[in-house]
């Protein structure tokens, strides 16, 4: 399965944001887009999300040689800034998650077991989201997804409001996950890119590109990027 | 003379910028200017220059508009009210209201350095780090040099005109005013350092208390000082009608006291002056009027004044730990038992009200009645019955503009936007076609629930009225009213309802945006108004009114159905 970008184009009045950005996105990998402030991440991932409309250009899954439209089901997008109803309570927010997406949860588990999964502690369930915290509110975020297990999930800055040990916890979540999903992540920090990703991909000047050549995690990594987004 | 300079330039950028961002974002003007504008400094120094005719030209106007408004119109309708039309008297009322309205309330109650939140000051104290008392000082001081010109130009123009004469004593006036403005500011500090907070700003009892009984007596001071004299004189045995103030209307006894009074506001004003300079913790004022926090909560405050959002109360505490609810319930049932039950508050106070205002009307009415027909003859009471028969057919269409009025549909869909769909609409499940429509049938469920103890309490207090005026013979007419109230009551709520899925017109920020919304609440207002203006028995109303809703509610349904799927979104 992979997601495919293919020529994508997006205006904001006489700002072109996205210049026919093409890209192919693999099962089993995780992405970490890179780009300068401004340079179209969350738009990008609101297109491929379908939650803006783009002005040119297709979006798409590709499983089998067969064309999938992207459905709701078919992807989970986690907000740089989580929003989330603030009158319910973890645990009401949980369960109210699990019943709407009963059907598609092949492993059902207790609203305190997922919890659980995601490091948080039980009290906390019943205090109001109201009074969460910017990286808990990121925590119950990230907990639909992995409840829902979307094949493809856009991850906005997922890790930058969370302490040390739940953005350990959280990476360590992502690399169990994503043999079955496509994982997309934008992030300014680049040794997060380099610590957590597959493959980074860049977006500059409206387009996508990957870095290819070098590893990642080699020394001349950052310097290289560095050159490629100042161009 | 730099520090003034610097305010200036920057105070003037800022309006540009703000006013090429306008003209940039404002949809009719669209491509008559560009981004360029932001550097094209020409552009913007000969708008600079317009900028700061404007200004001076609208302070003007508004003192103008306010030594009319506040000046002249009261004391000349409480002139007339009392009969004497003494213009010398006027003008001197003029002067005396000015003096405590602008000289001693104002000054000391709005303080150019104790402000609350003011950006300007946050960013020239706070990101250009201007030195605190160079800039409050120079400040003030350029403030109330210009404020006095205004006034000077205001006066000319208006004193001249209306009492002249008078130039000497309202020259006299400004003064006193050029006196009291350090006087106010020394005054504002001394209470900051008292207070240990801002005075007037805060909100204990004590400050805010103090604060108002002071305006309170001033006003009183200000208005009411001649009409007391007047009727202090008059009781006297004074017959010419002609007032005296100790301070204008007894000639050299009046200048001595001016000239009093003008001294020690001087005294004071030299100590004030003194007192300024000498102050050392201007930087603590900034750090505590013009904090980022302060500056933002009061941006916040500032945007959504005439925001929806800031007009709903919010009633979750987030510190509260709520028990689990409805352990039966599930999916979108669940979540719109546990949002009604968490903002029944909110969302039910508007038909309690409601409810309660009819029960008290009626039950007064039943009163009334049950006690005329003890005092009242049989003949009288029967002619009274008929004369309130007839009434109720004549406020037969008048009802609709009365449950239109009553109707609590509107601020029930702002309160499901603003504390639910806003942050669910963010998420894809909460926007697939099947999700919406479950949404929309369970709080049409739940709006109608709430409307039931209204409607009950409407047709039972019809119904009990109507038996004790003896109306028994109306039985038909009756049934046809308490109908109205019945459709007239889910109407509107199912209306707004309705709209809210097809138009969802609120944005996150706080405002209505959709023009359908608009003109659909329009009309409503439109129709519901227009109602006053018939006169139809009540059982053709009835049915009219059947017809017109059950057809409206259907239609309105069967476009939520078809259209909010895709038009319930965020805007």
């Amino acid at each position: 399965m992979r997601l495919v970008v293919d020529a994508i184009g997006k205006s904001f009045e006489e700002k072109q944001v996205l210049n026919g950005a093409s890209f192919q996105f693999e099962k089993g990998k995780i992405y970490g887009l890179l780009g300068r402030n401004g340079a179209g991440k969350t738009t990008l991932f609101n297109c491929i999300s379908q939650e803006i409309e783009y002005d040119e250009g297709t979006v798409y899954m590709e499983e089998n040689g067969e064309k999938k439209d992207i459905s709701y089901d078919m992807m989970g997008y986690a907000f740089s800034t989580p929003v989330l109803p603030e009158f319910l309570t973890g645990y009401e927010f949980i369960k109210f998650f699990l019943d709407i997406n009963r059907d598609r949860i092949k492993d059902p588990r207790t609203v305190e077991e997922y919890a659980q999964m995601v490091g948080m502690e039980l009290p906390d369930l019943d205090r109001l989201l109201k009074g969460y915290s910017h990286g808990m509110k990121n925590k119950m975020q990230m907990l639909c997804l992995l409840i829902s297990k979307p094949p493809l999930l856009l991850l906005d800055e997922p890790l930058t409001s969370l302490d040390v040990v739940a953005a350990h916890e959280m990476k360590e979540l992502l690399l169990e996950m994503k043999k079955d999903h496509i994982i997309i992540l934008s992030t300014h920090i680049l040794q997060l890119a380099q610590d957590l990703c597959d493959e980074i991909v860049l977006l500059h000047q409206g387009k996508l590109a990957g870095v290819e050549d070098l590893d990642c995690h080699d020394k001349g990594f950052e310097e290289h990027v560095m050159e490629l987004l100042s161009q | 003379m730099n520090n003034i300079i610097c305010q200036f330039q920057l105070i003037i950028a800022q309006k540009i910028n703000k006013l090429i961002y306008t003209v940039l974002n404002f949809r009719p003007l669209k491509g008559l200017i560009s981004e360029e504008w932001y550097v094209r400094s020409d552009i913007k120094k000969a708008l600079g220059i317009l900028c700061m005719i404007w200004n001076v030209l609208k302070d003007i106007i508004w003192k103008a508009f306010y030594f009319i408004l506040v000046i002249i119109v009261p004391n000349s309708l409480l002139a007339g009210g009392l009969g004497f039309e003494d213009n010398k008297a006027l003008g001197n009322m003029f002067a005396w209201t000015f003096l405590i309205c602008s000289c001693f309330m104002g000054t000391f109650t709005h303080s150019r350095i104790v402000t609350d939140g003011n950006e300007e000051d946050y960013l020239l104290l706070n990101l250009m780090r201007i030195d605190a008392k160079q800039y409050y000082l120079t400040r003030s001081l350029f403030q109330s040099a210009s404020q006095t010109v205004y006034w000077a130009v205001a006066f000319l123009l208006i004193v001249g005109r209306i009492c002249p004469g008078h130039t000497g004593v309202f020259l006299w006036v400004l003064l006193c005013y050029i006196c009291c403005r350090p006087i106010g500011e020394a005054v504002s500090l001394k209470l900051c350092e008292y207070y240990d907070k801002i005075p007037y700003q805060d909100k204990s009892p004590k400050v805010q208390g103090g604060y108002y009984m002071y305006n309170f007596a001033m006003v009183l001071l200000a208005y009411l000082c001649y009409p007391v004299l007047y009727l202090l004189q008059s009781r006297l045995g004074d017959k010419h009608i002609q007032v005296f103030h100790p301070l204008f209307d007894v000639g050299r006894f009046s200048l001595g006291l001016q000239a009093v009074l003008l001294l020690i506001l001087l005294v004071a004003a030299v100590v004030s002056v003194r007192y300024l300079r000498a102050y050392p913790k201007y930087l603590q004022v900034a750090r505590i009027c013009c904090g980022f926090a302060r500056v933002t909560e009061k941006q916040k405050q500032a945007e959504g004044a005439g925001s929806i959002e800031t007009k709903l109360e919010n009633s979750l505490d987030e510190d509260e730990v709520p028990e689990r609810l409805f352990p039966n319930k599930n999916g979108y049932d669940y979540l719109h038992a546990i949002f009604f039950e968490r903002h029944k508050k909110l969302l039910r106070r508007p038909s309690q009200i409601k409810r309660w205002l009819a029960e008290g009307i009626f039950a007064v009415a039943a009163l009334a009645v049950i006690v005329s027909r003890f005092v009242l003859s049989g003949a009288q009471f029967q002619s009274m019955s008929d004369s309130a028969w007839k009434a109720v057919n004549l406020l037969l269409p008048i009802l609709v503009f009365v449950m239109y009025s009553f109707s609590s549909g509107e601020k029930l869909t702002q309160a499901m936007f603003f504390h639910c769909d806003a942050s669910l609409l963010k998420y894809g499940y909460y926007r697939t076609p099947e999700a919406i429509i479950s949404s929309f049938r369970i709080r049409l469920k739940y709006m109608l629930q709430t409307e039931v103890a209204f409607i009950l309490t409407f047709c039972v207090g019809v119904f009990v009225n109507l038996m004790l005026l003896g109306r028994f013979r109306n039985m038909l007419q009756i049934v046809a009213i308490l109908g109205c109230i019945v459709i007239l009551s889910v109407f509107f709520s199912v209306l707004f309802l309705c709209m809210y899925y097809i138009f969802q017109p609120f944005t996150e920020a706080g405002n209505t945006t959709s023009v359908g919304y608009k003109a659909c609440n329009i009309g409503v207002y439109v129709a519901a108004y227009s109602c006053l203006q018939l006169h139809t028995p009540p059982t053709y109303f009835a049915v009219l009114l059947l017809s017109v809703t059950v057809v409206t509610m259907v239609v309105g349904i069967l476009f939520v159905w078809k259209l909010a799927p895709k038009t319930f979104r965020l805007r």
